[in-house]
């Protein structure tokens, strides 16, 4: 759907870059299209502000007017020369300093990315990185602009709004904040308003023994989250637990107790898109059998555990969101029965906001970061020459435990694959479709080889969506510092026949 | 006679979150329209919002609560014991120990934002932990 509006574009005559290890479709249709090793989007970013720093392409007014921290980071990029990068890259300099001309000469430019560059242990800066790219090149607030990150699953966005987080209560106000206590205080009575831990701090604590229950509502980690063999350990080890599923996925599997939940098309609600936009599902079907929408489990175990109040359906829940959630102020069911509004949208005569960071930022300046290029936390050596990255197939969603269920799409992708470029497969001796044994320095699953032009040499790729080929025994605990994101997309392995 | 039902929604999948309707007949997913004029979609679905919605009638989907045995099997509950089951299991967890946080909460990305809302004041009010994350980082 996002690739439609960037066809959109490019007939209206705009240049496309396409930076991935893969050669993705779009990249058919880029102008420049850099064949990117894994790990190093730092080294390119870094290079880019450099050449266009050096070659006095950046905004001077934009920098000037709007950010501050300028000098400092060009002061740390003064060294990254495309052929440096090209050294960390390969990506050829040439490649390199035609997309920072074409991005810093263009009238309006936008980055769209997605977990390319957060599932990295430099993940942060990798973001902070394109917020700079996007900063002096004064591509902030105006339409067809800006950093733009591509949410995967269809409301990571409102159940980040909403505080499904364990640093911030609904609304992005943080726990630690004694006005935040206050605040919900007088909603919710006494309540835990802590930074608590993150998904992977939370395996760690069971395995240490400290965090005795889990409630897992909707997820299946046993398959998604990094380095499974530990994960199930952990599931295994805890005492209590509690999955709320609308299948009884390889995580439920684990559940003392297992809650049917209604999947999206039996009840009533409302999901945030990508672009902060609140829209409302609604009741197609009724819950099948005796299984219940998930508002109202959640609901009556609030009551089970003696809370006074009740909610007689969603659209009473969205009224206490109305009051606590600055941002969804004004986000009534209402006036979003027809079109969604964006967040911002602080009260009722409220229009939504269309461009966050319009005329100004809302801290006031822009803050450049200072984002030196670091090695990702696994290399390839002589026993694992080879970098594996992961990620999704156009048919497949997630773990698989929707679209696997659905014919006509499992079809186009009945099981687990492993793409490896032509000249590996030589290297190896391996024919297209042979099942090969992949294998990392935490465990090996096995997979159908998918031999092509269409990815970088000494790079394989391969996805999540498979329980019989569960990518996720082999990948690494290297984390990012700040988000704990794991990183996904370098890992390194070794194939052989299976 | 044949007695459509067509349900405007937003997709679940991606988070595009493209506008469509469910045509129905009786308790069965006939197909789905794409909704013209939609500001994010304008018409257009991807090749899952076309077809992936026959999971909600598989066989396989939980359609009673069930508790684990003592030999590992799952036997099928009713509501009421199930819940009561859930809060044995969470006030043991948090009378364990001296911290507030011995429980974990996941809650969901697909799940809705009155879902999310609830989630977390449930976590932090009935469950008095702050631990609680969804699968955004994965």
């Amino acid at each position: 759907m996002v690739a439609t509006r960037v066809f959109e574009a490019k007939e209206k005559g705009a240049s496309l870059y396409v930076v991935d290890p893969r050669r993705i479709r779009l990249a058919e249709f880029a102008d420049e299209y850099a064949e990117i090793e894994p790990g190093t989007n730092l080294a390119f970013v870094n290079a880019l502000i450099h050449i266009i720093i050096e070659e006095d392409l950046y905004d001077h007014k934009f920098v000037a007017e709007r950010v501050e921290n300028f000098e400092a980071v060009k002061e740390s990029v003064k060294d990254c020369t495309a052929k440096w990068a090209e050294e960390i890259t390969n990506i050829p300099a040439e490649t390199i300093e035609n997309i920072a001309r074409g991005f810093a000469g263009a009238d309006k430019g936008s980055v769209l990315y997605a977990m390319g560059i957060t599932q990295h242990k430099t993940g942060t800066k990798n973001v902070a990185s394109l917020a700079n790219l996007v900063m002096i090149t004064g591509n902030v607030g105006r339409e067809g602009t800006g950093l733009n990150p591509l949410r995967g699953q269809n409301n990571v966005q409102g159940a980040c709004d909403l505080g499904a987080l364990p640093n911030v209560l609904p609304g992005y106000q943080k726990a630690v904040d004694p006005a935040t206590k206050e605040k919900y205080g007088k909603v919710w009575g006494d309540f835990s308003c802590f930074d608590g831990n993150k998904i992977p701090e939370m395996f760690d604590r069971i395995d240490e023994g400290k965090m005795k229950a889990l409630y897992v509502m909707g997820e299946n980690p046993v398959l998604s989250d990094p380095d499974q063999q530990h994960v199930m350990h952990c599931l295994e080890k805890v005492d209590f637990m509690v999955v709320q599923d609308i299948f009884l996925s390889e995580t439920a599997q684990y559940a003392d107790v297992v809650l049917p939940g209604a999947s999206f098309l039996e009840k009533d609600g409302s999901f945030t898109n990508t672009e902060r936009r609140a829209q409302l599902i609604h009741k197609a079907l009724e819950p099948i059998g005796e299984s219940k929408p998930d508002w109202l489990i959640l609901a009556e175990l609030m009551q089970m555990f003696g809370y006074e109040g009740s909610y007689e359906n969603p659209s009473a829940v969205m009224d206490e969101i109305n009051t606590l959630v600055p941002q969804y102020g004004g986000i009534t069911y209402e006036r979003i029965q027809d079109v969604g509004l964006q967040w911002p949208c602080p009260n009722l005569d409220h229009p939504g906001t269309q461009y966050l960071h319009k005329d100004k930022f809302i801290r006031g300046k822009g803050l450049m970061t200072v984002t030196p290029y670091e090695e990702p936390g696994e290399q390839a050596d002589e026993e694992y020459p080879l970098i594996m990255t992961t990620g999704r197939v156009h048919h497949h969603y997630h773990t698989g435990t929707m679209t696997r269920e659905v014919w006509t799409l499992d079809r186009e992708y009945p099981g687990g694959f492993v793409e490896i470029n032509k000249a590996d497969a030589e290297k190896m001796g391996l024919w297209d479709h042979q099942m090969v044994k992949i294998s990392s320095r935490r465990g090996s699953i096995t997979a159908k080889a998918v031999i092509t032009d269409n990815i970088k040499e000494g790079v394989v790729f391969m996805s999540f969506h498979f329980a019989e080929s569960p990518v996720n025994k082999l990948t690494s605990q290297v984390v990012d510092p700040v988000t704990k994101i794991p990183e996904y997309k370098v890992t390194a392995v070794r194939i052989e026949v299976a | 006679m044949i007695l459509l039902k067509r349900v405007l929604t937003t997709c679940g999948y991606c988070g595009c979150g493209c506008g469509l309707y469910v045509n129905i007949e009786g308790d069965e997913i006939l197909g789905v329209t794409p909704q013209g004029g939609h500001v994010v979609s304008d018409g257009k679905l991807c090749a899952k919002g076309w077809h992936g919605f026959s999971f909600v009638r598989s066989p396989r989907r939980l359609t009673k609560p069930l508790i684990k045995n003592n030999d590992g099997t799952f036997r099928e509950a009713s509501w009421e014991e199930a819940y009561k089951t859930v809060k044995e299991g969470f006030t043991r967890a948090m009378t364990g120990g001296d911290n507030t946080d011995a429980i974990g909460v996941f809650s969901s990305a697909r799940c809705t934002n009155e879902e999310n809302f609830l989630m977390a004041k449930l976590a932090r009010m009935s469950l008095k932990t702050s631990s609680i994350d969804h699968c955004a980082r994965l």
